[in-house]
């Protein structure tokens, strides 16, 4: 018993040897040369591991001996040694350098910190005063433009705000492309990162290439978002910030529209074949307006009829219909020691008119060193609330209606029309059955009456745990988990239309329809075990050693439920109980998969300045068949830092720091589905009947033999730093090789199975990217005026695809413009094209490449044949943030260039069906010759249709210069092969300038708000986003970015359902006490 | 160090806790069966065949044909619209047919899947139906296309890329494959299996099943009837044979109906397509489309000038008449949706209380028996069948009255035929002579006013025969009402690329994009292109 208790004190003795060095507890404060605080600098002891972190306040205390070196260094900041006197509390001043090239630390893998230089892959890190200068109320919207290598695209101005978001392109044709995010340590869905308070993140890390990312596996093979939360203090005086922001948001970007001619579509016209007036059409064909006295609408039930000035006096109600949108953020938090605490609280109020999405996020996060262990933990609470017009619904209380988005509904009103007086559904002119237009539904009707209301509850937590099996070991579990539960209605209101409107109305637009409504309920859980050894052993003198081994677990679950009912039985009551009738009841299913993982990771240094690391790692994917599911991929990397190599680099007046580093990689990645090895069978709309089921063989073929897909890349880059690092350069060239695409490929429907799954493509995807810092770029007085810029060219070419036959990635048939048809026009990958190039409609052309014209109507004609052309990503990606400072006063703004690539518009071919578009007057609407056109007078077979030998051969076709088009007007510019059909119409460049951010800040002086002694700082500042899109003006329609789905790999296919890109300003306070 | 390294215990504990958690990684991994979907291994075929079966209805509507109705000139597009150019100006693309393509290739791999795993567990009653209702199905697939990828055909994994048949093996292997259904149906024991209750179509009647074979087997024959030296005694002698169940009578007409119900998706797919929906408002295809001047004209002309008895079974008459557009006419100068005359009764069923709704539970015809009784006349006419082909005709006359629920039906039949000269056999002679050829015209254009929304697919391939159309447009044809210029079927549009109507689709995009054998077929176009057994 004795000895037992002899081990203990003994084993506790050990645990606490440093206590018996006569070290003293240092407290100070770091503070810039403006003495500001800087938050989160690293103060290590030199020469050992003794190391803390300062709290937001740059306040941190640390145990050291006199005579032993502090070395404080943080991003941005050159570092500084301090030799510990007798003081006990000290100041110190760090000088701003914006460099990461010197000795920052890391968030890497795992959480796993590393110095910078030793790294053998690009990173890039940003704080969180650089992520929240713009207020951005999220995380995605706040990087844009600032980090090289990364490409944020926004679909939409939604309320969402919905972004797909590619680091170096993208590495699998089908499959996915974004970036893990991993959050303070724990893999977490990317979807929160819309989720999670720009506030509450202390830095964030972008691992740019799957080399610096392999060791998290198959998900982070497209680059890793590494977020670190803020954590607690080391003091016990709490830190409470405040902070508030309002901005506004409206139309920045609205498509070009005509405002010459009002409705008509050929239903009277005159003894010359003019259209008439005709006031109840939705197409503007009619003739030009002449400011006479004209009838709006039908006459109604009491005879009376709507009437106005036939002028364009209304054509501006096209763009004030969008709302002045909102954006309300308010958070405060509190930093204590060892605790932070949040709390925010975001509503944003969209352009679309009753749209609103409100968010509330409570943060708790805390740790606690127990001797050698020590255990951190994180708890995220999040509420959504969304409550938006359901555009997609619309089609449903109107099935045969020309269907399209709220923005179509708009375009379909001319320009003499009172848009605005319409608001009040039940005004005379407003309600329903009265509307004037026969073919087009009120979009105030829409909007109040179709609607989907949700909510969504994220929970998102991890524990981690490290105990230090030695000096030169630690150990770590971290089990983390992210749970959400989703919820919503879709409501469709009845369709109530009076009587008369019955009786003389269009049927399509005014008919009676019950209403209906659709539940659905989803959770979702992810939970990830980690496990992992670490620790870093000086070998010999100069020669140090880092290791990590462990492995993960995984496990992801979804289930979602979705039923509703049709034939409302009660108006406005919206439960799956008061149908009649079957319920719906949706695609409802499960999908769960598994993976494990085991790695290694293991890295030299020699002299601090040259490293190597060697990476490898097997998985276990469930989703595979056993014989397929074990697969490994190693990485190597090497970094060289000539300066500290060379001190003769190091110490001339010009050159400050060197980098080299370079490495090749291979990781792997299961794209696919669980559940996908199978043939499977399903009931298709109807059945069952009653008793009588049925099911129809799915349209999938499936491949048992399916396997992971390969990256395998390269990439070699330099660092550069001139005068002591006032001039900062980085280059980074890449190029990844993918192979084994899983891809969903289309083969013959005689097959049986019109699609099939395969190991069936590779392409190439290679670039270059760099940053330029310049800080300062050059002193004013006591201000100064820096300037970040960033570039990134990137390419890809599509090597192979299954049979060479081109793959198609999404398009057209996943939206619906018009009743009347829309263009086909896809996102298709092409051997030897970009991925992706566009595939689409397009015009008969002669062998020179003209539009050939009918020799007698001069009316061109839609090409058989679908053209490929143009590419969906930019090549070219840029960023310019400059910046001046001075004293308490602040303003930097952000610009982004993107270029090189294309988009499509389907609003474009719904602006020409309606009659509103630009294109449509450009001759005046009257009878013109087809530019760059040419007539067939070649031979012609029996039925007289030119022969395939004439139509090849360039002779027969003479350039036409006289036969205009038989009908200038509705014929032409609604006529589907003559325009509407016509892909390459709306086809255009997609280049855009933004003028994405703009911040004025000041800090108010410290003697107005009583020496800082309650109220510690206050901020005041002016926002922007979005403020500018300057785009081509071939581009007459919007936002090229906008893209009809919100997931997937299309790029630039906009269509109506999109609303017009919006700008938001404000501004903002933020109160620390 | 390298000692301590290795001894190190809670090293080894760690290490161990890795193994651990690695070994039962094998069940650990073993979660991707699938919850949500049956498999091949436990989907039961009877389920596949009632599915195909509904799904072969449903090809039948206009939701997949309706295009053949415009260019047959039983229905023309409504004022409000604007002119479909595509198909109006016949300057049909690659992806015009996409939708029948699929339709077919999907039911049909579905039949043959039913097929395939009903004779795997030896039901041959229902292996033998669905190569019944394939059968069908293939040879509408030939007419439209000509050579199609046939033997290759749903064997996706030797075949991804299958080759295409010449359409006239084909033809002659469907006779093959009907006559082994009809054993099938002949030999397998009553009631087989569950077949009686998976069978929507004859609810397990095989002896009906064989007689929906014989008449398949007739109809590719009469499609041959004008290729020169054509001898179809070997297949008639099997047709001829009692034992094979003969050819089906008045009455037995092939239809599906799984329980249509009136609500959404439930409905009858004629009647979803062309009628109301479940809230009673117009079916999508009605709000476009409604009569065509062309028929309207022929059933004006009938019956001695007084106008067909099928006339307000076809169409809603407004204001005692049917209001008829003009197919392919520019918009705004025709009847508007609301003022067009609306599918009929006949067609989407009799309205109950004034709301249309009955249709929406009606069976899905397939094929009518009347269409069965004009393709016996007309091998009676031709000697191929026993029969006399005059009173077959008139049956076929008689049930198309029954079909459509003419009142009276049999007594408006008799005065229908005795008074209009392209229904009586008498009178027709007298004008247009009594060869073969004069009376085929006659059977072909009684089958083509039957089939007005019914199955426009036969009345093309009819044409496509016997170019009967044309009569109406004789000047001295005898009909009874006056019909002025502008007495075509074919469209106004004055952009359409030829003055007749395509005799055949052309393949679909999705085959040029996935099949290279489809290039093999050459330049296919949709004028000149014949099929096999056109003339």
């Amino acid at each position: 018993m004795k000895k037992i208790l002899l081990l203990i004190l003994l084993c506790a003795g050990f645990a606490t040897d440093e206590a018996f060095a006569q070290s003293k507890l240092i407290t100070g404060k770091i503070t810039t040369d403006k003495g500001d605080p800087v938050p989160f600098a690293t103060v290590t002891v030199k020469n050992s591991k003794n190391g803390v972190a300062s709290d937001a306040q740059g306040v941190f205390s640390i145990k050291a001996t006199a005579g032993e070196v502090l070395v404080i260094s943080s991003t941005g900041f050159t570092s500084k040694e301090i030799t510990v006197g007798s003081d006990n509390n000290i100041t110190v001043t760090l000088t701003q350098v914006s460099s990461e090239l010197t000795t920052v630390v890391v968030t890497t893998a795992l959480g796993i910190q590393r110095q910078a230089k030793d790294l053998g892959y690009a990173t890039t890190t940003i704080n969180n005063k650089t992520l929240t200068q713009a207020k951005s109320v999220n995380i995605q919207q706040a990087l844009n433009g600032k980090i090289s290598g990364v490409n944020i695209s926004t679909v939409n101005s939604g309320v969402f705000e919905n972004a797909k978001i590619n680091i170096r392109g993208i590495r699998s044709l089908t499959g996915n492309n974004q970036p893990m995010l991993v959050v303070d340590g724990a893999p977490t869905p990317l979807g929160y990162l819309s989720s999670i308070p720009p506030d509450d993140v202390a830095s964030l890390t972008v691992l740019k290439s799957a080399a610096s990312a392999a060791i998290y596996g198959p998900d982070a093979v497209n680059g890793v978002i590494v977020i670190t939360t803020k954590r607690g203090t080391n003091q016990q005086q709490p830190v409470v910030t405040f902070s508030s922001s309002l901005q506004a948001t409206n139309v920045s970007f609205f498509p070009k529209f005509q405002k010459e001619f009002g409705a008509g579509a050929g239903e009277t016209v005159d003894a010359y074949g003019n259209y008439l007036y005709v006031p109840y059409e939705n197409q503007q064909y009619g003739p030009r307006f002449d400011g006479s006295i004209k009838d709006i609408g039908v006459p109604l039930e009491d005879g009376s009829i709507q009437s106005g000035p036939y002028t364009n006096d209304h054509y501006k109600d096209k763009v004030k219909f969008w709302n002045t949108g909102l954006t309300w953020q308010n958070s405060v938090s509190v930093a204590v020691k060892d605790m932070y605490v949040s709390f925010e609280d975001a509503k944003i109020k969209g352009l679309v008119p009753d749209d609103v999405n409100h968010r509330t996020s409570l943060r708790f996060n805390g740790g606690k060193d127990f001797g050698k262990l020590s255990v951190n933990y994180s708890l995220n609470y999040v509420l959504n609330n969304f409550d938006v017009v359901n555009e997609a619904g619309f089609q449903n209380s109107f099935p045969s209606a020309y269907d399209g988005g709220l923005f179509f509904l708009i375009m379909q009103t001319p320009s003499n029309v009172p848009l605005l007086q319409y608001k009040d559904l039940n005004s005379k002119f407003g309600q329903f059955s009265n509307y004037y237009n026969e073919f087009a539904v009120n979009p105030y009707w829409l909007i109040a009456n179709i609607r989907t209301k949700g909510r969504s509850d994220n929970l998102i937590g991890n524990v981690t745990a490290d105990y230090k099996l030695a000096s030169w070991l630690k150990a770590t579990v971290r089990l983390s988990s992210n749970l959400s539960f989703g919820s919503g209605k879709n409501t469709n209101a009845p369709v109530v239309v009076s009587d008369w409107a019955v009786a003389n109305r269009n049927a399509t637009q005014y008919s009676n329809r019950p209403g209906a409504e659709l539940d659905y309920e989803n959770s979702a859980s992810v939970i990830n075990f980690d496990y992992f050894l670490s620790g870093e052993r000086d070998f010999a003198k100069d020669f140090s050693f880092k290791y990590v081994v462990g492995g993960s677990i995984r496990e992801s679950r979804y289930k979602e439920v979705i039923a509703g009912g049709n034939n409302l039985l009660i108006p406005n009551f919206y439960n799956i109980g008061v149908r009649s009738g079957d319920a719906v009841v949706g695609a409802n299913g499960i999908s769960d998969y598994r993976l494990i993982g085991a790695y290694a990771d293991l890295g030299f240094s020699y002299k601090g300045w040259a490293s190597v690391g060697f990476t490898g790692r097997n998985d276990w994917d469930s989703r595979l068949v056993q014989e397929n599911r074990s697969f490994f991929y190693p990485t190597v990397s090497a970094a060289l830092v000539l300066s500290d190599a060379f001190p003769s680099l190091k110490n001339n007046n010009l050159l400050s720091y060197l980098k080299v580093f370079g490495n090749v990689s291979k990781s792997g990645n299961v794209n696919l589905a669980p559940y996908s090895l199978q043939v499977t069978y399903s009931q298709p709309a109807g059945f069952p009947y009653g008793n009588t089921g049925g099911f129809t063989t799915n349209n999938t073929y499936p491949n048992q033999n399916l396997k992971p897909e390969f990256v395998n890349g390269k990439e070699v880059g330099i660092e550069l730093g001139f005068l002591k690092n006032r001039i900062n350069l980085n280059a980074t060239y890449f190029t990844q090789k993918n192979t084994n695409q899983v891809l969903q490929i289309s083969q013959s429907w005689a097959t049986g199975f019109p699609f099939g799954l395969a190991n069936a493509a590779d392409f190439k995807n290679y670039g270059v990217e760099g940053d330029i810092t310049l800080s300062p770029l050059v002193n004013v007085g006591k201000g100064r005026i820096d300037f970040k810029m960033n570039a990134t060219y990137n390419n890809n070419k599509v090597i192979s695809t299954l049979n060479n036959s081109p793959v198609i990635i999404g398009g057209s048939a996943g939206f619906i413009q018009n009743s009347v048809g829309s263009p086909t026009i896809n996102n298709i990958a092409v051997v030897g094209l970009p991925a992706f190039a566009f595939q689409m409609t397009d015009y008969l052309r002669d062998p020179m490449g003209r539009v050939i014209v009918d020799g007698v109507t001069g009316m061109p004609s839609l090409s058989p044949e679908l053209v490929v052309k143009g590419r969906s990503l930019p090549l070219w990606v840029m960023g310019f943030t400059p910046s001046y400072s001075v004293g308490d006063f602040s303003i930097s703004m952000t610009w982004e260039y993107k270029g090189g690539h294309d988009f499509y518009s389907g609003l474009g071919s719904d602006e020409d069906f309606a009659g509103i578009s630009k294109r449509s007057i450009e001759y005046g609407r009257q009878r013109f010759v087809f530019p760059n056109s040419s007539v067939y007078v070649g031979p012609k077979n029996a039925a007289g249709i030119p022969t395939e030998e004439g139509m090849a051969d360039p002779k027969n076709f003479v350039a036409n210069t006289d036969i205009q088009v038989q009908d200038g007007n509705y014929g032409f510019w609604t006529g589907g092969s003559s325009n509407t059909l016509i892909a390459t119409n709306y086809f255009s460049s997609a280049a855009a300038w933004r003028l994405r951010e703009v911040n004025i800040s000041y800090n108010l002086p410290l003697k107005w708000i009583g020496g800082g002694k309650f109220i510690k700082r206050i901020t005041i500042s002016a926002i922007g986003k979005n403020l500018l899109l300057i785009a081509p003006k071939s581009n007459q329609w919007g936002d090229p970015e906008f893209n009809y789905s919100t997931t997937g790999n299309t790029f630039g296919l906009g269509s109506s359902f999109q609303s017009p890109a919006s700008r938001l300003y404000g501004g903002a306070l933020t109160v620390q006490f | 160090m390298m000692k301590h390294f290795f001894f190190d215990k809670k090293l080894l504990l760690m290490i161990g806790l890795v193994l651990v958690l690695g070994s039962c990684r094998k069940s650990y991994l073993d979660i991707n069966a699938n919850p949500n979907l049956p498999t091949d291994e436990n989907i039961v075929p009877e389920l596949i065949f009632t599915q195909a079966a509904e799904a072969t209805g449903a090809i039948h509507s206009p939701a997949t044909w309706g295009f053949l109705d415009s260019w047959m000139g039983y229905i023309a597009a409504n004022g409000d619209f604007a002119r479909d150019q595509q198909q109006t100006s016949y300057n049909i693309d690659f992806s015009f047919s996409n939708g029948v393509w699929a339709a077919y290739y999907n039911t049909l791999f579905d039949l043959y899947q039913a097929k395939t795993k009903g004779l795997a567990k030896g039901d041959t009653a229902m292996a033998g139906a669905a190569m019944i209702l394939s059968a069908n199905l293939w040879q509408e697939l030939v007419d439209a296309f000509g050579n199609i990828p046939y033997t290759d055909a749903f064997a996706v994994e030797g075949s991804p890329r299958p080759a295409y048949d010449e359409a006239k093996a084909i033809y002659e292997s469907l006779q093959l494959t009907l006559d082994t259904a009809i054993e099938y149906m002949r030999t397998a024991p009553a009631p087989s299996f569950n077949f009686p209750a998976t069978d929507i179509v004859n609810h397990g009647d095989q002896i009906l099943w064989m007689k929906f074979a014989n008449i398949l087997k007739l109809r590719m024959l009469l499609r041959q009837s004008e290729v020169p030296g054509f001898d179809p005694s070997a297949e008639l002698a099997k047709i001829n044979n009692p034992e094979n169940g003969g050819l089906p009578g008045p009455g037995e007409s092939f239809s599906e109906n799984p329980g249509y119900q009136n609500d959404v998706n439930k409905q009858n797919p004629t009647f979803a397509s062309i009628g109301y929906t479940s809230a009673a408002s117009p079916a999508k295809q009605s709000t476009s489309t409604g009569a065509n001047i062309y028929i309207t004209a022929i059933l004006y002309s009938g019956l001695g000038g007084y106008g067909d008895p099928r006339t307000d079974r076809f169409w809603q008459l407004i204001s005692g008449g049917v209001n008829a557009n003009i197919y392919g006419d520019d918009p705004g100068n025709s009847y508007t949706g609301g003022s067009t005359s609306y599918y009929g009764p006949g067609l989407i069923g009799d309205p109950s209380n004034g709301v249309y709704t009955e249709g929406a539970k009606q069976d899905q015809w397939i094929l009518p028996d009347y269409e069965s009784l004009f393709m016996e006349a007309e091998a009676a006419l031709r000697g191929w069948i026993d029969g006399d082909p005059q009173q077959l005709f008139e049956t076929a006359v008689t049930r198309s009255f029954v079909f459509l629920k003419v009142p009276d039906a049999e007594v408006a039949a008799a005065a229908y035929i005795e008074n209009t000269f392209f229904a009586n056999w008498q009178q027709w002679q007298e004008w247009n002579g009594s060869s073969v050829e004069s009376l085929a015209d006659l059977i072909a254009i009684q089958k083509y006013i039957a089939n007005c929304c019914i199955d426009p697919v036969e009345s093309w391939n009819d044409e496509k025969r016997l170019n009967f159309l044309q009569l109406f447009s004789v000047e001295d044809t005898p009909l009874e009402y006056p019909i002025d210029q502008g007495f075509t079927y074919i469209s106004a549009n004055p952009s359409k690329i030829s003055n007749t109507i395509p005799i055949r689709l052309l393949y679909p995009q999705s085959e040029y994009t996935t099949n290279s054998h489809v290039s093999d077929q050459g330049t296919i176009n949709q004028f000149n292109s014949k099929l096999f057994w056109m003339p």
